[in-house]
């Protein structure tokens, strides 16, 4: 007789992963018995792998809990334990609850999808984590101005200005950074596991030098406090607790660093050689990538300009937007990719490589399939200049070991 | 004795979405002799949308992907999976395949179907499982030309849609690839011939 999958299949880690899936959709034992019309015992014993689970109840099961029936199959690692950790935050979310219970997941499933793309190449991801930094003792600010200097220390960034934030914490510290639509007045979040190692997903309906300030903010969450999962909410408490003045305090110590803001402020009062006005303060937060309100508290904090400042501007109708029109100041602009280019990267070779179907990897890219193709193509066609100055396509054919010149194709052109 | 019956083509979705994308879907499927089948998976969950521009000038939109007048006369059937044993064999192939291709496949081996698929982990799985046999977007391309006898010009054409439309170009190692490749430099050379003059 044949032997099918479900009879070689070991049944307990069969049954964890169908646990595994059921919890991080937030159902109980007794919502799955009710749904599928079988007794709760029932599904106690399938996830228990007491009892042989048949073909039409996986494929039911699967459908339910929002999966592929290949992701219970496959052996692929669903962290069952993910969405547990932000269970305080989903309390006291509210009216977005379900909103910020659908994010927690999406990122759970990006996470995953991560280490299973990992899986498939063998390459993990390199880390340089540092040791968790303790601010006992000290008020947060402080902590965080140290933290901050030792942090660009570490990461030999001297004083200035940080351009690729995203890149430089997936590159050079190994975080796995993801750009989700999260509810409104989440900032971001942030999970640290040993197998994941720092996760954190940041809101990208969020202007751009928000998504920055986020950023950093997350990662002194991480340097400080990396075992508690984290979720970043506005204007969501009336004191302000230690941990989120520490994550604002290294935000902006990392990304204006007081030895070279303080630089590049007297270098423009000198040039000046009267008060500072509101357009100098455009031009410095272009600088540095942050908010005109980022940058001016924190020349506040640092006392180059009188405590209040902001607050004064906003008073007197002070304009950013309207004002940076006016200096022709470009507005930072990155492409908030919703995935890492490494997790991009990652796909397309496990694609070329006969690892994965073409639906899995728009699955994987979070696209359609023909936006998939296009992905893969981008990423694998880079322009080239030849030694003769031509302009054409370097094909970067991920099965073979070189890489090769092509002739552009033959349509893109 | 009778002929022997033809072997209907089960669709997965990477063809379904190129052949659409070629605007000869309708002809694709009157030309050939053999019956055209798809999975309810492929066609609700897989194969939803195509690309296209109004003029060179124009942002690319998405376009749906809407068989529903093939449907209606009868040139494609929806079929899904209904037994154990297809059900079974889906989740057998489900450890290498999404579920899409796993169903496509299980469909074909179950009901006799030849599967016409241009995805290459789909097609090594394939190879491996004698009693199914596979096709390409560019054979029934091409098998429709030759049935239809229809111009380079044409042919050119189609190939150019499935470009654009659905960014399918095959690999180096597709049998049929010197052929499209001869055929997309004749558009590359058209076009460029149109633009100097």
């Amino acid at each position: 007789m044949e032997k099918h999958v479900l009879d070689n299949i070991d049944p307990k880690s069969l049954g964890q992963r169908l646990q595994d899936s059921r919890k991080a959709r937030g159902l109980t034992q007794q919502d799955v018995a009710g749904e599928l019309g079988m007794a709760r015992t029932t599904v106690t014993a399938l996830e228990k792998g007491e009892r042989r689970i048949q073909p039409k109840e996986i494929i039911e099961l699967a459908k339910l809990y929002g999966r592929e029936v290949s992701d219970l199959v496959s052996g692929r690692k669903i962290l069952g334990d993910f969405a547990v950790q932000f269970r305080a935050s989903v309390i006291k979310a509210g009216s977005y609850q379900t909103e910020l219970e659908e994010a927690i997941r999406e990122f759970q499933k990006l996470c995953e999808d991560y280490i299973y793309l990992e899986g498939l190449s063998d390459t993990p991801l390199q880390r340089a984590y540092p040791s968790e930094y303790s601010f006992d003792g000290l008020p947060p600010e402080e902590a965080a101005e140290d933290i901050a200097s030792a942090e660009r220390n570490r990461l030999g960034l001297g004083d200035a200005p940080i351009i690729n934030l995203r890149e430089l914490l997936e590159n050079d510290v190994g975080l796995r950074v993801f750009y989700l639509r999260l509810p409104s007045r989440i900032s971001g979040m942030f999970t640290y596991s040993d197998e994941l190692g720092g996760c954190i997903a940041i809101n990208s309906a969020h202007p751009e030098e928000r998504c920055r300030w986020s950023l950093a903010h997350e990662y002194g969450h991480f340097l400080t406090s990396r075992f508690r999962a984290e979720v970043s909410i506005l204007l969501a408490y009336e004191r302000t607790p230690a941990s989120e003045r520490l994550g604002d305090g290294f935000a902006g110590a990392f990304l204006m660093p007081a030895s070279g803001l303080r630089r590049k402020f007297n270098d423009v009062s000198r040039l000046r050689k009267e008060k500072i006005t509101p357009a100098d303060l455009c031009r410095l937060a272009n600088y540095y990538f942050v908010s005109v309100e980022a940058l001016t508290r924190r020349l506040e904090s640092l006392r180059l300009v009188p405590s209040g400042t902001w607050d004064r501007l906003q008073d007197r109708g002070f304009k950013v937007r309207e004002a940076q029109d006016v200096l022709r100041l470009e507005p930072y602009r990155v492409l908030q990719q919703p995935l890492p280019l490494r997790y991009q990267f990652l796909a397309a070779e496990a694609y070329q490589r006969e690892k994965i179907t073409e639906g899995q990897l728009a699955r994987l890219l979070r696209v359609d399939r023909v936006e998939a193709r296009q992905i893969v193509r981008k990423l694998t066609h880079r322009p080239y200049v030849s030694d003769e100055g031509k302009v054409t396509s370097l094909d970067v054919d991920f099965t073979d070991m070189y890489a090769k010149v092509g002739d552009q194709g033959a349509i893109n052109g | 004795m009778g002929e022997c019956p033809l072997v209907p083509i089960i669709l997965d979705a990477c063809c379904l979405l190129n052949l659409y994308a070629s605007g000869r879907l309708k002809e694709i499927a009157k030309a050939l002799p053999e019956p055209l089948v798809v999975s309810d998976y492929v066609l609700e969950k897989e194969a939803l949308s195509v690309r296209y521009k109004e003029s060179d000038q124009d942002e690319e939109q998405k376009k749906p992907v809407d068989i529903t007048p093939l449907l209606s006369a009868g040139l494609i059937k929806v079929i899904s999976i209904n037994s154990e044993k297809e059900q079974e064999t889906f989740i057998d192939l489900a450890t290498e395949l999404d579920d899409g291709e796993a169903i496509t496949v299980s469909l074909a081996e179950h009901r006799g179907c030849q599967v016409a698929t241009d995805d290459r982990k789909a097609l090594k799985v394939i190879s491996e499982r004698a009693s199914v046999q596979a096709t390409s977007t560019l054979e029934l391309v091409k098998r429709w030309a030759e049935v239809r006898n229809v111009s380079r010009e044409e042919i050119r054409s189609v190939l150019a849609l499935i470009w654009t439309g659905a960014s399918y170009y095959p690999g180096e190692r597709d049998p049929l690839y010197i052929w499209w490749r001869d055929m997309m430099s004749e558009t590359k050379e058209a076009n460029n011939k149109g633009t100097t003059h």
